[in-house]
């Protein structure tokens, strides 16, 4: 042993090393133990210390087992002697009433009871059992009739009173809480419950009538006896009333169903012997219940996922928020599923309805094991989660982590898989200063600018973003009668030749010129709108009146008329009315097509299958010329190009404006030059955007650009001013050039 | 809630009182959290953390013995007679391994393999051991230990340094720091062990 102590000192020797190993790996644990706390730590730690503080008015005198118990309400809960009451409740109930469980199960049944409505009465934190579930318990599966319930709370009352004086906290409000929840639970409890038992006695009535004619010989005793046992045959017991008294002059009616109870209605499944059982009113009552739990459902359940549908989401979080308390944190975390609503629709409905399934059971599937937690589905691709209680906040980014991991798993059909891609949107608030409306609007702003950023894994609002959001929706819905009142004008940026300076071509932007906002670009609204879904008459105006304007220029300047370029929408390149557009726009104002040339994104150009757009075919055919847009920038897929009779490619802003950089130059350089490269062995014309000067127009001539176009080249200006740049004023371009 | 001592007129704790409180919760907070969670993964650690800073609070003006070492025993105590009770309990808060929740996730592999072997080395030691290790790792003295297991500082120390010779005589010395021959197939039927597996110089 000593010679073991002496050794680890040792150097050299494997105690020591040992030793050494050990003391290392404890000075790290230590450091583990002491790192700084993580943004969620502070969060929590704050939150803890606030709540401690505002718990307890001060130090106080200390209970008498300090150590180990589980809390302060829990033990001013067990000082309060609960037998005496139980006592009495047991015998009230007995009184009136005719109960299914022995003496002692009653009595742990409503000490349990007892005891949860203590702790909701003097510190609701602690409580478990809400009152509902305790009134339900109450009605459904103690069959309380509705005599022994009005004991009950006759009784309750004056305890609660009792209770709350005792422990120095008179809350007249959290009683009057407890007791509307207890009765409300009660009375869903009892209606359950008749519903259920209604719905057993028609089932077992309907086989009574099926086997009616057969009952004579087709149903055998399984032991062999003449006269058959008569069970009970659904899974509810008789009720709280016994079953109704049966005569000498009945019999069973088949096997398994003689004894079919009716509590709540009072008649029996058993058939006089002269006589048709009375099986109308039942099977009517059954119906409607039915009816109304169909009726229901439509109206408070999504029908395909099951889960609660806006307005059921809606009434809940209300109904969370005031339960929350003022000063409670509530987070709604708004689950967007990309691409569901385009992607599914090509599957036939039932394929749809799986695909959503599917990923409402994995949104469902990330909230197991959080208390507090409402999931709703608000929109066909859009999911909630409302998260009220403020323990659960630890894990909330643990939840958005799992929900972004699990949407982003493939949906696996029978031989092909569907992937999607999640947009989170957290909005965070209290409970007393926010409503649902607040909570889902700010939610949609999130997941807006959730998708536009792109990177993040999810998205805190702030309220000013809220009301800019909030301005460009109202811009929005001005914008139509600004397209009819001639407030929208096109601006158009020039585009000239890198090799000679001449100006050879225009893009077209549309601008606003508001009477309050001043000048705004209709671009951004477009895009706005793509994103919720907004079908506007912007694009059609566009190329409408960019034809007539490169009409006019043709009219005018000749053989120097410059080409005019619009910018297409992705969600205008997928309508086939595009085709119908361009050609109408043609026809009536007489523009060249070859003047015309349509920038359209790359996911724009391919249908979902990676073919063609055929109403893209057809454009070509009437000599439009198409251009891929922001090349680079997105996802794209270089196999397709080689299919695709693409007149040109445009280098976005993004990749021209750091070119000639000392250090972050090189890397985009090298990417600008493989794209211009590319698009010159595809015989594309390339424009490259973002020329703001003199040094990327260098860049620009060194990678081999034919086209520029940027500050450098030229602001957007309105039609007559082009018509002059294009005319006189070209000497600058050429000089930088 | 009445308290006479080292308060206002009115009962309530004084702004002294508070400062010193929220001095000794941020300075103390996380090395309980983090003890907890140590303790007991699936347990929801921020309550126990937070029902023991809310018992010291209410004795604050009667401090029970050094009250970092009093804190500590009353979540230990707090977390165990959670860890009895956890079967009536509902569904635990969160089910996460303590070294996701103290190792960060961009942590390298290596780190967290480490903390993973010393807690898990750690977790076979006897109780006593098993709590006197850790305090001390989360920088307690051996009175403080002392205080928190109810024994003496010396026995505190005694079995600190129990827990080391525990741990040093199951540790796996890295293969290739002290093994400078890789033992052949032929060499493992017959050879008892290398020296340093049995323990020799």
């Amino acid at each position: 042993m000593i010679f073991d102590r002496v050794l680890q000192w040792l150097p050299g020797t494997s105690a020591h090393a040992r030793r050494r190993l050990v003391d290392d790996r404890l000075a790290r644990l230590s450091a583990v133990l002491g790192a700084p706390a993580s943004p969620v730590e502070d969060a929590v730690m704050r939150v803890t210390l606030a709540k401690i503080l505002a718990r307890e008015a001060g130090p106080a005198d200390p209970p008498a087992d300090e150590r180990g118990e589980p809390a302060a309400g829990a033990a001013r809960t067990r000082d309060f002697d609960l037998e005496p009451l139980v006592a009495e409740w047991a015998r009230g109930i007995c009184e009136v009433c005719c109960v299914l469980d022995s003496q002692a199960g009653l009595r742990d049944k409503l000490l349990g009871f007892a005891k949860e409505l203590a702790l909701r009465l003097l510190d609701p934190d602690m409580a478990t059992l809400a009152p509902e579930l305790v009134g339900r318990a109450l009605a459904y599966d103690m069959h309380l009739t509705t005599r022994a319930f009005t004991a009950t709370v006759r009784l309750l009352m004056p305890w609660a009173e009792q209770l709350q004086e005792f422990a120095g906290r008179n809350q007249p409000q959290l009683r009057a809480q407890v007791f509307a929840d207890l009765s409300c639970g009660y009375a869903e409890g009892l209606r359950d419950r008749l519903f259920d038992e209604q719905l057993c006695t028609t089932t077992a009535l309907q086989l009574v009538r099926t086997r009616r004619p057969a009952t004579a010989v087709a149903d055998p005793a399984p032991t062999g006896s003449a006269a058959p046992e008569p069970e009970p045959a659904g899974s509810e017991p008789a009720g709280s009333e016994p079953a109704g008294s049966e005569s000498a002059g009945t019999e069973p009616v088949g096997t398994g169903l003689g004894e079919t109870g009716l509590g709540g209605t009072g008649s029996t499944g058993v058939r006089q012997a002269d006589g048709p059982p009375a099986e109308g009113t039942a099977e009517d009552a059954t119906q409607r219940a039915l009816w109304r739990q169909r009726l229901l459902r439509c109206a408070y359940r999504d029908e395909v996922t099951g889960l609660p549908n806006q307005r059921d989401f809606r009434e809940r979080v209300t109904a969370a928020l005031a339960a929350a308390g003022v000063d409670a944190a509530v987070a709604l975390c708004a689950v967007r599923v990309g691409g569901l609503v385009s992607t599914i629709n090509a599957f036939e409905p039932a394929v749809h309805d799986r695909v959503v399934a599917d990923l409402a059971c994995r949104v469902r599937g990330t909230t197991a094991g959080m208390r507090g937690v409402t999931v709703g589905r608000l929109d066909a691709d859009t999911f909630a989660i409302l998260v009220t209680n403020s323990t659960d906040w630890v894990s909330l980014h643990d939840l958005v982590k799992r929900l972004a991991d699990w949407i982003a798993q493939p949906v696996r059909l029978d031989d092909r898989e569907l992937v999607f891609a999640p947009w989170i949107g957290v909005v965070a608030g209290r409970a007393g200063r926010s409503s649902v409306e607040s909570l889902l609007r700010q939610a949609e702003i999130a997941l807006a600018s959730n998708v536009q950023a792109a990177k993040q894994p999810w998205v805190v609002v702030d309220p000013g973003s809220v009301a800019r959001d909030r301005q460009r929706r109202s811009l929005l819905m001005a914008l139509p009668d600004a397209l009819e009142t001639g407030q929208v004008r096109l601006a158009f940026s020039p585009i000239a030749r890198v090799t000679d300076g001449v100006i050879v071509g225009a893009e077209a932007s549309p601008w606003w010129r508001h009477p309050e906002h001043g000048d705004v670009p209709v671009a951004d609204l477009v895009a706005l709108a793509d994103e919720i879904g907004l079908t506007l008459p912007v694009g059609q105006w566009i190329i409408r009146a960019a034809c007539a304007q490169a009409a006019r220029w043709q009219h005018r300047l000749g053989a120097r008329a410059p080409f005019v370029a619009v910018n297409v929408s992705q969600r205008a390149s997928d309508d086939e009315c595009l085709v119908h557009h361009v050609r109408t726009a043609l026809r009536e104002t007489h523009a060249p097509p070859a003047k015309l040339r349509l920038r359209m994104e790359e996911a724009g150009l391919f249908d979902r299958r990676g073919g063609w757009h055929n109403h893209l075919i057809e454009l070509t055919g009437l000599n439009v010329r198409l251009e891929i847009n922001n090349i680079g920038t997105r996802y794209a897929r270089f196999d397709r190009l080689t299919s695709v009779p693409v007149y040109g490619i445009v280098v976005p802003p993004a990749l021209v404006a750091k070119l000639g950089v000392a250090e972050e130059g090189n890397c985009t350089e090298a990417v600008a030059g493989s794209l211009v490269a590319l698009g010159l062995r595809l015989n594309c014309e390339v424009t490259m955007q973002g020329v703001d000067g003199p040094r990327e127009l260098g860049c620009v001539r060194q990678l081999g650009g034919q086209f520029a176009q940027g500050r450098g080249i030229g602001e957007p200006v309105g039609p007559d001013e082009f018509e002059k740049l294009v005319t006189c004023a070209t000497g600058d371009v050429r000089r930088a050039c | 809630m009445t308290n006479a001592r080292n308060a206002c007129d009115d009962g309530r704790p004084s702004h002294d009182q508070h400062t010193d409180y929220k001095t000794f919760y941020d300075k103390h907070y996380l090395a309980v959290l983090r003890y907890v969670r140590g303790m007991a993964p699936h347990l929801d650690a921020v309550e126990i953390t937070a029902d023991a800073f809310s018992r010291v609070w209410e004795t604050w003006d009667r401090p029970k013995g050094e009250r970092r070492a009093w804190l500590f025993a009353i979540a230990k105590n707090l977390a165990r007679s959670a860890l009895r009770s956890r079967s009536r309990d509902a569904v635990p808060v969160e089910l996460t391994d303590s070294h996701d929740v103290l190792v960060a996730h961009t942590a390298d592999i290596e780190t967290r393999q480490e903390y993973t072997d010393t807690m898990r080395a750690i977790r076979e030691l006897p109780d006593h051991l098993r709590d006197a290790i850790v305090l001390n790792a989360n920088g307690l003295s051996p009175q403080e230990i002392g205080q928190v297991l109810g024994c003496s500082p010396r026995t505190a120390s005694s079995y600190v340094s129990r827990a080391r010779r525990l741990l040093a005589a199951r540790a796996d010395l890295p293969t290739g720091r002290l093994s400078r021959r890789r033992p052949r197939d032929s060499d493992q039927a017959n050879d008892p062990g290398d020296r340093e597996t049995r323990g020799e110089a």
